[in-house]
Formats: C-alpha cells, structure tokens, sequence
C-alpha cells in the first residue's frame, strides 16, 4: 500500500466516524424532541390539614392551582387531605405517616405544599423520612416561630397571620358609636390560636370597646345572646366548631345559624364565613394564600434555592364584605377601605349584559361608522356636484361667448355676402350690358366670329348671375332659423306649378299630380323653392326628344309624409346618388344641361332645417324618383 | 283744371334726377332710357352730396333753367360721400322738397336696406336687374307708372295747396 493510499483510507476513516456521530447526535436530538422525557414531568404533593369539601381548604386549593396551571410546566399535582379536623390523634397520625411512606415510596417528589398547622407541624416531625430531599413550602401556618425552621433548610412558606385589629377598625368605621364587642370562640385548637393573637390587639381598643367572650357555650345560648343584642353592639366570630354539649358544626353553618338570630353585624377574620352571614372584615383568605403558595412552589420548580425564598410572615389578607349582610345592616358601601372586595354584589346591569352591551356598543359604533363614511361621502359628492356645476357653468359661459361670436362672425358673413353679391353683380351688369349694346349697335361692325364672342360674354354674364342667385339662396338657408308649420302641399305644389308655367310650355311638359296631397310640417317658402329645384330638374334633365312626364304623389305613414317626384328623364347612375346633393355637384357640362350645382344641395339643407330627408331612386336612360320625406301635421 | 293742364302738357318734359356713381350703371341706364323710348330729359349726379346740392340750388345748379327741380329721383343707396339714406332722410325733412317721387334703383336685395328705404320714405324700391333687356322693361314700367299714370305733388310751390 502506497502512502497516499494510506492516507486516503485513513481520511475516508475519519470522516466515516464523524459521520456516524453526527448521525447519532441527530437522532438523540430528534428523539429528545419528539419524546419529551417523563423526568421532564413535575410532581407536587399537595398535603391539606383538614378534608375536601370544606371551604377554606377548598379555596387554598383554587389559589395553588391558579399558580401552578400559569406555567408551561407539565405538572403532575398529588392530594393529601389530612381530615384533622374529624381526627387528630397519635395513630391517625401514625397510620396517615405509614400511608404516605408506602404510597410515595417509587415518586420521586420536586415540591411539597402545606395548608394550615397540623400538615406543617406533621412534616416539620416526619419529612426526612417520607420526603427525603424535598422542598416543602407551607401556607396558611398561625402558630408560626422562626425557631421552627432552625435545621430545615428545605421548608419555607406563607404564614397565615391575622388582620384582627384592621379587623375591628374597620367594624367600628362602619359602625361608629359602638361600645361592646361580643367574641364567639370554642375550644378548637384554631380557636385557641386566633384568640391568643386577637388578645394581643385588644388593649389598642381598651378605651373604645368592651369585650365579652362567648366561650365555650352551647350554639343555643350563643344565638340567644346574640339574638338579644343592642345596636350599639358588634360580633366577632372566631369559631364554633364544636358547642359545649360537643355538636360540631361546618365553619358555613356555624357562621349561617349566628348569623340567622343576630340583631348585630359580625365580623371575622376568616373568608370561610363569607357568604355564609358575616359581614366581613379583613380576611385571611385561602385562594391568595394558596396562590402564593404556589408561586413558591414555581420558583423551586424552575430551579431556584429554597433559601433564597424567604418565608413571608405577613399573609394577603384582604377587605373582604358580603353585599346581603351590608344591605341587611344599612351599612353604605361608600364606608368601606379602598380595595375592598364585595360579594353578592347584585351584579349592575352593565356587567349583568356586558356581551349585549358591547355588541350593541360595537353596533352602534358601527353604524355611526357607516354614517360617518356616508356622510364624508355626501360631501364629498356634494362638492363634487358644486364643482361640477362650476365646470357646466363656466362651459355653458364659453358656449354662450362662443356662441355670440359665431354669431357675429355669421352676421359678417351675411353682410359680406351681400356686399359681394352687389359688388359681383355691378360689373356683371355691365359686362352683359355692354356685351349686348355690342351686339345691337354695332353688329354691322363685327363678323360672325366678333358677334359669336360678345354672345358668350353674354351668356357667361347671366350665367354667373344665376349662380350668384344661387348662392345667396343657399347661404340664406343655411343660416336661416326655421319654424315649421303646418302646410299644405296640394297648394305647395300648385304655386310653383304656377310659377313654372313657362318652363312647363316650353318644353312641352306633361305633369300629373295625384291629389289631393297631404299637410306637413314645414316652412312654406323653403318648401316651395325645394319642391320648384325637384320639378325644374325633372323637366330639365330630359333627352332632347323626349318630352318630359312628370308625376307627383304622396305616401303616408304614422308619422311622416314622403312626396314622390317622378320623371321619364336621363337618370342617374347609383354610383352618383349621393353626389348630387353636394354643393357644386354637376354630372353634366354646362352646354348639355346648363346648371349651377347648388339647387340639390339647397334642396337637402332646405330639408336638413325642416328635419326631413332627400333621396333618390333611379335607372339610367329610364327616369329619376325623387322623394322628399316630412314629418307629418299632427292631428288637431 | 291745373292738374289736367300739366298733364295736358307734355309729361316728356318732366326732369329725371339720377343719382348713380357707377359710370357704367349711367350709361346702361341712360341706354335703356332710349330702347325705351322715354325722353324726358335725365340729370345725372354721382353722390349724395352733390344731389343734395343740385335739389338745393347750390353753386352752378343754381340755375334752375338749366338744372330745373326733378319730378322724380332715382336714387341708389350705395353713394360716395353720402348714401342714398342719407339723402332721403335728409329729403323727407326739407318744407319744399319733401313730397319728391323717389324711386330707390340699387342691387342691394337685403331686407334692412330695403326696409330702412321705406322708413325713410321711399315711394318704390327697385333692384336693378343683370340683364340689360330686364333693365329696359324695368325702366319702361317705372315710366309709365309714375311719369304717366301717377299724380304728381306739386314741388317748390305752397305746402298746403
């Protein structure tokens, strides 16, 4: 083996294992995150001192559980409840050590969360046994010395301190004037704790109130005495779990039977009577402690020292009154501290329909939108509308200027016109005038070819009088308003029948009209000069031989009225139908058919005026149709 | 009796007061005096200032053997120096001279000229026709109308009679 091949097997070695390590952190990685691992699970062993279903214990619950489902933290949570309560004596404690030693053993536990004194004082006993290792955080602990940790380097907590003194403050606040303060307690050992606490606040009030204690009596002759209270008078319930005969009753129905007789307001230091007809006070309350319990327990999850957590020694305790009892007392709301929590609290209206009233809110909102919207809509289209109106104003400003200049430049043009055609027609006058005092006075001076010139100069001379004729006729009408009336076109075509009577005789001319003709709208005069231009061409444009027959007739419809002009004439081929009503259009030299080219075009704008139209039908060699269309006389 | 005596006396010899400049209209229009055959005698002026002065007197028409008082004036409206409005405005206003027979002769069709012509007091209105033949008829019937057949004011004399 050749060194390079060495090397290269050495190589392909290398990164063979890297290879394979890779791959196996890859699936160690992967398999970490799609398998998240049980260990990642935390338990937490909750141990209560007293039993479900009683409300103090219940509320710490709610509080711990608050806490500890405000994590991501998958947490397994284990219950305890002690009952003390019911039972509390060595081979309970006994059997209960022997319970958890057997039911803990495989779990390997992260935190341990107390309620109240007997679980506290049972683990203080028994933890590095049962617990070995495990963080214990207590809450609701009365009793508590700092002594007790001394060696416990793994146990902190909430104590469960009292507010009695802020307690009695505030019954005498909304209570002013009262002298006496009657104290209801039994021989529990809670009892026992709350009255040594409360004895230390008493001597603050020493000159105010004077305290009777209601001790160890029997439920009877406690709602005796406080059914018999003056108004001058408050209750102050600790508890009466157990009466003097030993009935027990529930901290809710000792509270609710007391509360039933009492002529007075009570007060308590605990939430387990709220609702259950205390007034209120300041109140050690289980969810708070159990909340902060919880937090605890979270910060020891998430890895932090126990040490490090101090114990609070002054619990959340809060003003806490139930709305019935105030109602009941007269006792104004406005009275109460700040902060104050009231339950029972008949829920306002607001709070009662807060979904209907925020949709209607949000409705209302809406539709104010919409209004809103459509109001920037209206003015804004408003102004657009002013805007366009200004645009139409200053437009119908500039058609109106241009209107009026047009309308000078159409007088001018009127006035030239006829300047022009008074100026044309002087030396016209005088060329045909002369040309014909030529051929009179001195034809004995002039040979044939001499008098043949003078002749056309003649000639010339007329025929630019008749297209000066013409043209006025034309631009006459072209500028010309007119208002149609109704007319009669029997008597139409028998005036200019008239007045081409000589036409008519020279060229022998055979006219027939079918009478009588109907009325039209139109404007005589111009109607009659159209229908006199249709009856001069079909006699005009005859062959030489032929002697012209003309016929006249008229078609109705609903709303118009066409006059036929029909004639034996020359024709017009159809590519010329069109042409003919131009201006100047001739098809035929001037020798043939003399002409000017103006008279159709007259005849198409005289119509054009009237709102009519012109056309033709026609068959070369064979004769022309002329019709002439106009709306038709309304009937009266 | 007078009027049948004046008529008695030859009516050829009623003056006619042309007012034309255009040289060639006077020549065609005395021209078709003579196919006429009308020979009363005709003055020719050639604006309105100078028939202004003819009808007035002034200067060399002072004369009135030789430049007597028309019976009859044909005026074209069209005229240098002062149209032919002008001077029937002017006429219309003169105590001697205001009855004058005044037959408008001119090419202009246009209805303001036409109607401004009789405002002013025009007795007849003609447009002068192209051709030379419509010319002669034209003034052969001018003739016979109002130098034949018309009644003549009596001009110059005493307003009332």
């Amino acid at each position: 083996m050749k060194i390079t091949e060495r090397l290269r097997t050495a190589e392909a070695m290398h990164l063979a294992k890297a290879l394979m390590f890779a791959i196996l952190c890859l699936s160690v990685i992967s398999a970490s995150l799609s398998h998240p691992s049980a260990d990642k699970k935390k338990h937490v062993l909750v141990i209560h001192s007293y039993n479900q279903g009683m409300g103090w214990t219940d509320y710490i619950t709610q509080g711990i559980e608050s806490a500890l489902h405000s994590t991501d933290q998958e947490i397994d949570l284990h219950f305890e409840y002690m009952d003390t309560k019911r039972i509390h004596d060595e081979q309970h404690l006994q059997n209960l050590r022997e319970l958890y030693r057997h039911k803990y053993r495989n779990c390997r536990l992260d935190v341990i969360i107390s309620s109240d004194d007997n679980a506290f004082r049972f683990l203080l006993a028994h933890h590095r046994q049962l617990f070995p290792g495990t963080p214990i955080v207590f809450c609701g602990v009365n009793d508590f010395k700092d002594s007790m940790l001394v060696g416990h380097n793994l146990i902190t907590g909430v104590v469960g301190s009292f507010d009695i003194k802020a307690t009695f403050e505030v019954a005498l606040q909304l209570q002013p004037g009262s002298k006496q303060m009657f104290v209801i307690v039994d021989k529990t050992l809670s009892g026992a704790i709350v009255k040594e606490l409360m004895m230390k606040d008493i001597p603050y009030f020493k000159d105010v109130l004077q305290f009777t204690f209601l001790e160890n009596l029997d439920m009877s002759e406690v709602l005796e005495r406080v059914k018999n209270l003056s108004n001058e008078s408050i209750v102050f319930l600790i508890s009466l779990l157990i009466d003097k005969s030993g009935n027990t009753f529930s901290f809710e129905s000792s509270s609710a039977l007391i509360s039933q007789k009492s002529a007075v307001p009570i007060y308590s230091h605990s939430d387990v009577y709220l609702g259950h007809g205390i007034v209120g006070g300041k109140m050690n309350c289980g969810d708070a402690l159990g909340q902060m319990a919880g937090e605890m327990a979270l910060r020891i999850l998430y890895g932090e020292k126990v040490t490090n957590i101090p114990v609070v020694k002054k619990s959340p305790n809060r003003y806490m009154f139930d709305y019935k009892e105030l109602k009941r007392f007269n006792i104004k709301s406005s009275l109460l501290p700040n902060g104050s929590i009231i339950i029972n609290k008949p829920s306002s209206f607001y709070s009662e329909h807060k979904g209907l009233i925020w949709s209607a809110i949000v409705s209302i909102a809406g539709l104010l939108l919409i209004i809103l919207i459509f109001s920037v809509n209206i003015i804004n289209r408003r102004r657009a509308e002013e805007k366009l109106k200004k645009y139409r104003d200053h437009l119908e400003e500039l058609v109106e200027n241009r209107t009026r200049e047009l309308e000078g430049i159409n007088t001018e043009l009127e006035a030239f016109a006829y300047s022009v055609s008074h100026d044309l027609r002087a030396p016209l006058r005088a060329m045909q005038g002369f040309s014909q005092a030529l051929l009179e006075d001195y034809a004995p001076k002039l040979d044939a070819q001499g008098k043949d010139y003078a002749r056309r100069m003649d000639d010339s001379a007329r025929r630019m009088e008749t297209l000066i004729q013409d043209l006025l006729e034309y631009s006459r009408l072209s500028r010309s308003e007119i208002k149609p009336k109704p007319v009669d076109l029997t008597s139409v075509v028998d005036h200019v029948l008239t007045q081409l009577e000589v036409e008519i005789k020279d060229k022998d001319a055979l006219i027939r009209v079918d009478k009588p003709l109907p009325a039209v709208l139109a404007h005589s005069a111009t109607l009659e000069q159209i229908v006199d231009n249709l009856i001069t061409n079909a006699i005009k444009f005859v062959s030489p031989e032929v002697k012209p027959h003309i016929h006249l007739w008229a078609e109705e419809c609903d709303t118009v009225v066409r006059l036929w002009v029909e004639d034996n004439g020359i024709g017009i081929a159809p590519e010329h139908h069109e042409r003919i009503f131009r201006i100047f259009e001739k098809l035929h030299g001037i020798e043939r058919y003399p002409g000017t080219g103006i008279g159709l075009a007259t005849v198409k704008k005289g119509l054009e005026k009237m709102s009519g139209t012109v056309g033709v039908e026609s068959v070369p060699e064979k004769g022309s149709r002329f019709w002439i269309e106009l709306p038709k006389k309304e009937k009266q | 009796m007078k009027r049948r005596n004046t008529k008695g006396i030859g009516l050829e010899r009623y003056l006619i007061l042309l007012v034309e400049d255009d040289p060639n209209d006077i020549i065609l229009i005395k021209r078709a005096f003579e196919k006429a055959n009308i020979t009363n005698p005709l003055q020719v002026v050639e604006n309105g200032e100078e028939a202004i002065s003819y009808l007035t007197g002034k200067g060399s028409y002072g004369d009135r053997v030789k430049y007597p008082l028309p019976m009859l004036l044909l005026l074209d409206l069209k005229l240098p120096r002062k149209s032919g409005h002008e001077v029937l405005e002017w006429l219309r206003r003169q105590p001697i001279l205001k009855r004058l027979t005044v037959v408008v002769l001119t090419s202009s069709q246009k209805s303001s000229d036409i109607n401004r012509a009789y405002d002013l007091g025009a007795s007849s209105y003609l447009v002068k026709p192209v051709t030379f033949d419509a010319l002669v008829e034209m003034v052969k019937g001018l003739s016979f109308y109002w130098i034949i057949l018309n009644e003549k004011p009596i001009i110059g004399g005493e307003p009332n009679e």
